[in-house]
């Protein structure tokens, strides 16, 4: 792990007043090495965005260290922050209002490599006509407005202007989720054949574990702020070690049991149903943050928060009674 | 079996600035007694206006209805008298929209728009009709519900939101609910809670329209299930055989196009190109430039809906049969 390219280490991150914060981000670690793309699954408000946005310095942490190609990132400002910004680089959710409406893509991409780059005005030129090609784009785009594109080669745009700067890791927050099925495999295949062709690492955070057993290789599970389990990807989904995993997995209807009886694939289902919703992040909760809704929950877990249980190098569980 | 509606060659435009889009065209479906049939096709393929359509819930202008019938008891709901229409909205036939936060008042408080609900199709007295309300409430799982009458729905969660829509509409015991993407803007967890709770709430002789852009909920909750493309139908069947034998390419290429939660990682094919724009659909089969297995025939005629055994398909590929009605 200490070769990684992106390290984070004991993370918490809190909003709002001292007395009683919101814990957006307790405790978080992870490593991401190169040509790696890891997964990073969660319900809505369980902290997936917040850890993107504390990687780029959006927000800044309480305690704990991100560590990125070997300097310590988490309190950069001015000239750092913006090398730090040529090497991280983030696709956003929804490509209508990531990209400027105002701007034509050929100046969007322009500004980005004017900024961050010595290249000069022809080879950008040359550089713009070579990003809209990687990303699937007809190179005569560069004098189109973002409203003359489709939701699906919006997302090329804005995944084009990420690569521009030639960036070492790519952040992409629910990348696919607002795109329809169709062109949510053309988007998905793109970023397969980008993981393929370079070395970049990728933090791939969706709600989608379809998707994300599509094109991660390694995921971790949040919850409340916690990344709850970490496993490889075909792993975690043969045998899921967190509860939260098992009931996550179960609840995701997949048509895959396509020949399989209907009815007895949702009974097994209901077994592992979650009761209740997730509780407020200001909740303070006694012991595991998720033995309120487990099915599992015992006595110690209502008294006592489960340390971390590694199995692996990237195997590990938060729970007490994982095995 | 028999149907509870008839949908019969329904028609709806659109009047914009750009022109007049046909936003569907020549849709034919009926709705059995008791079944769950869901409705699937990607944004604008036109699944929402068909099933505003059938409480003729489409903003009018810019929307019109064309042409077609709407059958429901034997009388037509697109020729029927506002007054009748009204009878029948939220009574014989409920509606769950997909967000919650907009189909809730936001000015009143949950427990005196489930009343007005009741008083509005019942003669009963208000504490009657907060009685009902509040064991409603109490049916579909939200904690607390004696305390949740007096709450405003922002006070609510997403998930308890949909539970009490859910409790709106089932009061009344329609004969058809129509769920309009009911679970879209929830987490899975939650999603999954609120399908059960829908399974549970249903009653043998209840039917479910399930409107719906994930083939994994139509396959976890419908019995039968209509594709649509482009504004219009072009597959119905039942769910198994549709799902494990496609007979439109469309409905192949859409099934194959989904990451699997079981499988391994091969690479998924895709559809090429995009959903053509409703002002310029091509003259003959709609998913013509998409297909590939289109011919000539494809790019000169339209196909229309044909019988094919116990299905229906709109593509020459299967054009044998006799025309569905």
């Amino acid at each position: 792990m200490d070769n990684a390219l992106l390290s984070i280490n004991e993370l918490h991150v809190h909003f709002g007043p001292q007395k009683r914060p919101v814990r957006a981000l307790r405790d978080v670690s992870l490593a991401i090495n190169r040509g790696e793309c890891v997964g990073l699954v969660g319900e809505s408000g369980c902290g997936k965005s917040t850890l993107a946005r504390t990687v780029l310095g959006l927000e800044s942490a309480q305690s704990g260290t991100i560590t990125f190609d070997g300097h310590t990132a988490t309190r950069w400002s001015g000239r750092n922050l913006r090398k730090l910004r040529a090497r991280i680089q983030m696709v956003f959710q929804d490509p209508f209002s990531s990209l400027n409406p105002r701007m034509k893509v050929g100046r969007m991409l322009d500004e980005v490599l004017r900024v961050h780059t010595a290249l000069r005005s022809a080879e950008r030129k040359h550089e713009i006509a070579r990003l809209l090609q990687a990303v699937g784009l007809d190179p005569a785009f560069t004098s189109r407005f973002p409203h003359e594109f489709s939701g699906g080669q919006r997302q090329r745009v804005g995944i084009a202007r990420a690569l521009a700067v030639g960036p070492d890791l790519i952040i992409a927050d629910e990348p696919v989720s607002a795109l329809d099925v169709s062109v949510q495999v053309q988007i998905l295949n793109l970023l397969k054949e980008l993981q393929q062709n370079t070395d970049l690492a990728w933090l791939f955070i969706a709600h989608d574990l379809a998707v994300v057993r599509y094109i991660c290789s390694r995921v971790c599970v949040m919850y409340m702020g916690r990344i709850v389990e970490s496993a490889p990807v075909d792993e975690l989904f043969q045998h899921p070690l967190h509860p939260y995993t098992q009931a996550l997995i179960a609840a995701a209807p997949d048509i895959d049991g396509a020949f399989d009886d209907r009815s007895s694939r949702r009974r097994k289902a209901e077994k592992t149903r979650l009761k209740g919703e997730v509780p407020s992040p200001t909740d303070v909760i006694p012991g595991c943050p998720f033995h309120p809704r487990c099915p599992k929950a015992k006595a110690l877990c209502r008294k006592k928060e489960p340390l971390i249980m590694t199995f692996d190098e990237y195997r590990w569980c938060r729970c007490h009674f994982a095995e | 079996m028999k149907n509870v509606v008839h949908i019969k060659n329904l028609e709806v435009v659109f009047d914009t600035d750009e022109g007049c889009i046909e936003a569907v065209r020549d849709i034919t479906l009926s709705i059995r007694e008791g079944e769950t049939l869901g409705l699937v096709g990607e944004s604008g393929c036109g699944k929402s206006v068909t099933s505003m359509s059938i409480l003729r819930l489409i903003p009018c202008p810019p929307g019109r209805i064309t042409g077609g019938e709407i059958l429901f008891d034997g009388q037509d709901l697109l020729t029927l008298p506002i007054p009748q229409l009204r009878r029948i909205r939220g009574q014989a036939i409920g509606m769950i929209f997909q967000e919650p936060m907009t189909a809730l008042s936001p000015l009143h408080r949950i427990g005196s728009q489930l009343v007005e609900a009741w008083q509005f199709h019942y003669p009963l007295k208000r504490r009657e009709a907060w009685e009902q309300s509040l064991a409603w409430l109490e049916k579909v799982g939200i904690p607390d519900p004696a305390q949740q009458m007096y709450a405003y729905p922002y006070q609510l969660s997403g998930g308890m939101r949909q539970r009490v829509m859910i409790a709106a509409a089932m009061m009344m015991a329609p004969r058809l609910l129509i769920a309009d993407e009911p679970t879209t803007a929830l987490d899975v967890t939650i999603q999954a809670q609120i399908l059960d709770l829908m399974r549970a709430m249903k009653k043998a002789d209840t039917s479910v329209l399930l409107i719906t852009h994930d083939m994994g909920v139509i396959w976890e909750m419908c019995e039968r299930v209509a594709v649509m493309y482009a504004g219009e139908i072009v597959e119905v069947g039942d769910v198994e055989p549709l799902f494990n034998t496609p007979l439109h390419p469309y409905t192949e290429a859409l099934l194959q196009s989904i990451p699997s939660l079981a499988e391994g990682r091969g690479r998924l094919p895709t559809i090429k190109g995009q959903v053509p724009s409703p002002l310029e659909y091509p003259a003959g089969c709609r998913f013509s430039s998409r297909c590939p297995h289109a011919f000539d025939r494809c790019l000169a005629e339209h196909p229309t809906l044909k019988k094919q055994g116990a299905r229906q398909v709109r593509c020459f590929l299967h054009d044998e049969g006799e025309v569905a009605s």
